[in-house]
């Protein structure tokens, strides 16, 4: 199947292609939704091009020919000789998901059986059938392809001046307040005109607060490494954002003929290179000898054309102008007269990028051929032509060597590889040898390289580490016990009377926390990938029923802790899929009610604090509650003669074995959802809340602790045992005056606070510890939903801030012990669950 | 190596011996995951009575075991050479630790060298008992893990 069976590579192109095929799901959905949306269609081409191209390469025919019968089918809705109607739009989601099992199956899962003949022919039969009402078809021109470029150039001027500012920043010193808040002046303007993403305004914000410490010069240098560090989250932030200009140039195996991606910024690329490239012509026809600020002018136009080459990644112009430029900067640096040797040469320069852009213009692509002029210029300039290659010893771990890529092409010979490795010079680059002898096609060398190049690009910019999480928690773990070993350095009397160490641990103790800050916030992944499951439910759901409902997805980037993500994913898609069934009705009910036609449900997320709030409307029929009481006397879940408000109602349906819908669907229905849902919400301690107006529609409301993994804790101690309580629930500590606790027949011990009577819950004897002093001790009222609760502790030893860590243990526990943490000095506290301690 | 029960009920396999009260008994070493000191053990309320409580490994909570008390036998002062081997758990496959006198040998074991669990004869209940081992003129407990971790 793959010629060389290069695991790795198999690995690198599945990943690809399944956020590829991610991608171009989430763009059929949107195309469902709006015919018209000639972006989607666009991106949707791309990324099935891409992953066809990938497929390609690694002759991978099955996903290659179901890929390219998908592709022929966008591209002809993309030249609106296809309408993107629902037929339509099936047979591709379709063929994604097929995609996907394929892709998944590489690494060694059984594929799905079959050549996927019939959906190849699905795909085809589209092409032709629509042919007749093409002519009563036009969307709305939209002027995509112009936000296209728009967004690659706004990416390209981001990552630029992000990088200059930062550059600039960073270079500063510390004590130069109004330098400083200049930059990040300026970093803020850079950023609403850009519209960064949140994350990057969030550590911009963060920058800006820093100034005051900054100031101050007691402070100054604590505040500038957290500026340092708020300055790389900026980055990594404003990367993360898709700003992957140098990757542009799609790869493809079956080379130029069908990759034409994005024109119009090739266009706008070229005019404007041209335009500085006349400007350049300018200054060289105005005067044989010009002076220094012309020749200044001259070398700037060329260095420009380099820059935004490099950025929308067209080697060949990039080193071209480099060429041109080095030649000129002894020149401008005035070691070298402006020769008239020197003026011919950067004429031919112009001609040359001019040759460049224009073969660019005419092909869309970096044909990989240098035009004549361009090589006439270049040998005069003694530049020598080259294809960009990595050297081995540059080349980032994980990337294949450029022979291996060609062998795996299966059109290049192990062999003629070795061969042409022995007979290379020192300097000299494969590549260059295996065109020059005539062994390989210049064209399959180009490409192999540019693929090298952005596999490389990758790997080393904004690469994504795909890590298990078993190792990100064990890096969690070393990380807790690194601040805790820390921590006994830094408490160590003589170890800090020792000279100069006080200072080292100081610092250590920084570099710490930092990092503990950055291994939790490796665990926060973002809910789109999860919403996006919910739009694909959504859509079969929909069709399947058919109904129609529109989706709308709102918060998407909130990051989430990963194992809350994976908590919430089933009940979410429950949810969804119920409102999508029972929730919204059918056209036509909807009409003759007076609601529109297409049904809407909407998912939401946002922060709230340190919650996130998930949330999922409809405007479907609503929960009835007198159905549902009437539902649950039916089956017997409630008493016959039970008084319910609307809102215990319909915390009815989260009852085991309780199911509204009048038939059962293929969908849902069957009653084994809610309880679940609940359940799972319930065990990373969330909560869902209920509200619905009949005929007006229903709101589920989910609130998630942002993340399980930290915790602010009010550390206890009984008898000779330390417990943690979460601080939030914590209302007062009270030392009782003799006689203030009281006995209450049938109640048992109960104290006064604040107007109530709270109950007073002995922890030593409750967890069976001896050697408590029931006269002594110290009262911690907690609030809880069941009301407030006072347990008698021996000693509150202060607050801290824990990991939280799951008992790994499966064996029995007091149910009031819900998890545990590491303390200070190494040993296992146990987490008290205020809810959970019975009191009577 | 994986320690097979033959038709006779004996065992092969490679074990790792420890030391409680005066027998030696063997674990499937496949099954042991390290060996560490005795650390602060933290009681935890409501556990059945052979749970001693959990210890912070390298910052994971892991639960652990005394053989004294999982083979009822009485409690005995601490000693320098007490040790916990951390075995894989039998069902979530999660560590759990089992606090020993002290760790013996790593010996191998043929069919030759074992025999059947008597049915009476021993301090402990034979059902946890997967052979009996007596080469090297030493007779020791092998023990079948899945029990002894199962029901406590």
């Amino acid at each position: 199947m793959i010629p060389d069976g290069n695991q790795e590579f198999l690995a690198e192109f599945k990943h690809e292609s399944q956020e590829h095929l991610d991608a171009s799901e989430a763009c059929l959905l949107r195309l469902t939704n709006n015919p018209a949306d000639e972006e989607a269609v666009q991106a949707c081409f791309r990324a099935l091009h891409t992953v066809k191209g990938g497929a390609g390469f690694m002759s991978l025919d099955r996903i290659q020919g179901l890929a390219h019968a998908a592709e022929q089918l966008l591209d002809a809705v993309r030249e609106n000789r296809v309408k993107a109607d629902h037929a339509v739009c099936d047979a591709l989601l379709t063929a994604v998901s097929r995609l996907r099992e394929l892709t998944g199956a590489l690494d060694g899962d059984a594929a799905p059986e079959g050549d996927d003949a019939d959906l190849r022919e699905r795909l085809k039969a589209l092409l032709t059938t629509q042919k007749e009402d093409t002519d009563s078809y036009r969307p709305a021109p939209a002027p995509p392809r112009q936000e296209a470029t728009a967004r690659r150039v706004k990416a390209a001027a981001d990552t630029i001046s992000m990088d200059l500012l930062l550059g600039e920043l960073l270079a500063l010193d510390p004590a130069e307040n109004a330098a400083i808040r200049g930059c990040l002046d300026r970093l803020q303007d850079c950023s609403q005109q850009h519209a960064w993403p949140r994350p990057a305004t969030d550590a911009l914000a963060r920058m800006q607060r820093l100034l005051g410490t900054l100031a101050d010069p007691a402070t100054r240098s604590v505040a500038h490494d957290d500026l340092l560090e708020q300055s790389g989250q900026l980055m990594t932030a404003v990367a993360a954002a898709d700003v992957r200009t140098t990757s542009a140039a799609v790869v493809a195996a079956d080379g130029a003929a069908t990759a034409v991606p994005d024109l119009p910024s090739v266009s706008d690329f070229c005019s404007e290179a041209d335009e500085l490239q006349a400007q350049a012509e300018a200054v060289q026809l105005a005067s044989a000898t010009p002076d220094a600020a012309q020749i200044q002018d001259l070398f700037r136009s060329f260095h420009t054309v380099k820059g935004m080459a490099a950025y929308l990644g067209h080697p060949r112009i990039e080193q071209f102008a480099h060429a041109v430029e080095s030649r000129l900067s002894p020149v401008r640096d005035g070691t070298e007269a402006f020769t008239a040797a020197l003026h011919a040469q950067s004429l031919a320069g112009i001609d040359g990028l001019r040759a460049l852009l224009s073969d660019l213009r005419n092909h869309g692509v970096d044909r990989g051929a240098w035009p004549a002029p361009a090589a006439a210029a270049a040998s005069s300039l003694g530049l020598v032509l080259t294809i960009p290659q990595i050297a081995e010893e540059e080349l980032p771990p994980n990337v294949p060597r450029l022979g291996d890529l060609l062998v795996q092409t299966g059109k290049v010979t192990r062999q003629t590889i070795e061969d042409t490795v022995k007979v290379l010079k020192p300097g000299e680059r494969l590549g260059d040898k295996l065109i020059e002898t005539g062994k390989v096609p210049g064209a399959m060398v180009e490409q192999a390289a540019a693929k090298q190049q952005d596999l490389a690009a990758k790997a080393q910019a904004d690469g994504f580490a795909r890590v298990s999480i078993a190792r990100l928690e064990e890096l969690v773990n070393l990380v807790g016990e690194l601040l805790i070993t820390q921590a006994q350095v830094a408490q160590d009397e003589d170890i800090v009377r020792l000279p100069r160490a006080a200072a080292v641990v100081g610092r250590q103790a920084r570099v710490v926390r930092s990092l503990q800050s950055l291994a939790l916030g490796l665990r926060l992944v973002p809910l789109r990938a999860t919403f996006q499951k919910m739009a694909r439910a959504v859509h079969d759901t929909a069709r399947r029923l058919d109904k129609r409902i529109d989706l709308e997805l709102i918060g998407e980037d909130v990051e989430v802790d990963r194992t809350m993500v994976e908590a919430i994913a089933d009940p979410l898609l429950h949810m969804v899929r119920n409102a999508a069934d029972h929730g919204i009705e059918s056209a036509a009910i909807r009409t003759a009610a007076g609601k529109p036609a297409a049904g809407s449900v909407r998912l939401s997320a946002e922060h709230s604090g340190d919650h996130v709030i998930v949330q999922l409307r409809d405007d479907g029929k609503g929960l009835d509650p007198a159905k549902l009481i009437a539902k649950a006397k039916e089956k017997g879940l409630i008493a016959a003669d039970a008084q319910l408000s609307p809102q215990e109602a319909f915390q009815l349906i989260f009852l085991a074995g309780f199911s509204t819908a009048e038939q059962v669907t293929g969908i849902s229905g069957r009653g084994v959802g809610m309880d679940v849902v609940r359940r799972n919400l319930e065990r990373v301690k969330g909560r869902i809340d209920i509200d619905s107006t009949v005929g007006k529609g229903s709101s589920f409301t989910i609130r998630l602790p942002l993340t399980t993994a930290i915790l602010d804790a009010m550390t206890l101690r009984v008898g000779s045992e330390r417990f943690l309580v979460p601080i939030t629930a914590v209302i007062e500590a009270i030392r009782p005056e003799p006689g203030q606790v009281q006995e209450i027949l049938g109640r048992g011990r109960v104290i006064k606070a604040r107007g109530r009577l709270v109950p007073v819950v002995a922890l030593g004897p409750l967890f069976g510890i001896a050697g408590t002093d029931p006269a002594q001790g110290v009262l911690l009222v907690l609030d809880r939903e069941a009301g407030p609760i006072a347990l008698q502790v021996d000693e509150l030893l202060g607050l801290q801030q824990v990991v939280v860590k799951p008992l790994e243990s499966d064996r029995p526990h007091h149910p009031g012990i819900s998890a545990a943490a590491i303390l200070g000095d190494g040993r296992v506290g146990l987490i008290i669950d205020p809810k959970l301690i019975i009191t009577d | 190596m994986n320690a097979t029960a033959t038709a006779t009920g004996t065992v092969v396999g490679t074990y790792l011996t420890f030391q409680v009260a005066n027998e030696e008994y063997g674990v499937e070493i496949l099954k042991v995951r390290e060996i560490i000191g005795m650390l602060p053990i933290t009681p935890v309320p409501g556990s059945p009575g052979v749970m001693l409580g959990v210890v912070n490994l390298r910052g994971k909570v892991i639960p652990v075991i005394s053989m004294r008390s999982r083979f009822t036998l009485p409690a005995a002062e601490a000693h320098p050479h007490n040790v916990i081997i951390v075995v894989e758990g039998a069902t979530s496959g999660s560590p759990i630790g089992l606090a020993v006198d002290c760790v013996k040998e790593v010996a191998k074991f043929t069919p030759d060298d074992t025999e059947p669990p008597p049915a009476y004869g021993l301090d402990i209940d034979t059902s946890l008992v997967a052979a009996i081992g007596k080469n090297h003129d030493r007779i020791r407990i092998l023990l079948d893990l899945s029990k002894v971790l199962a029901a406590i």
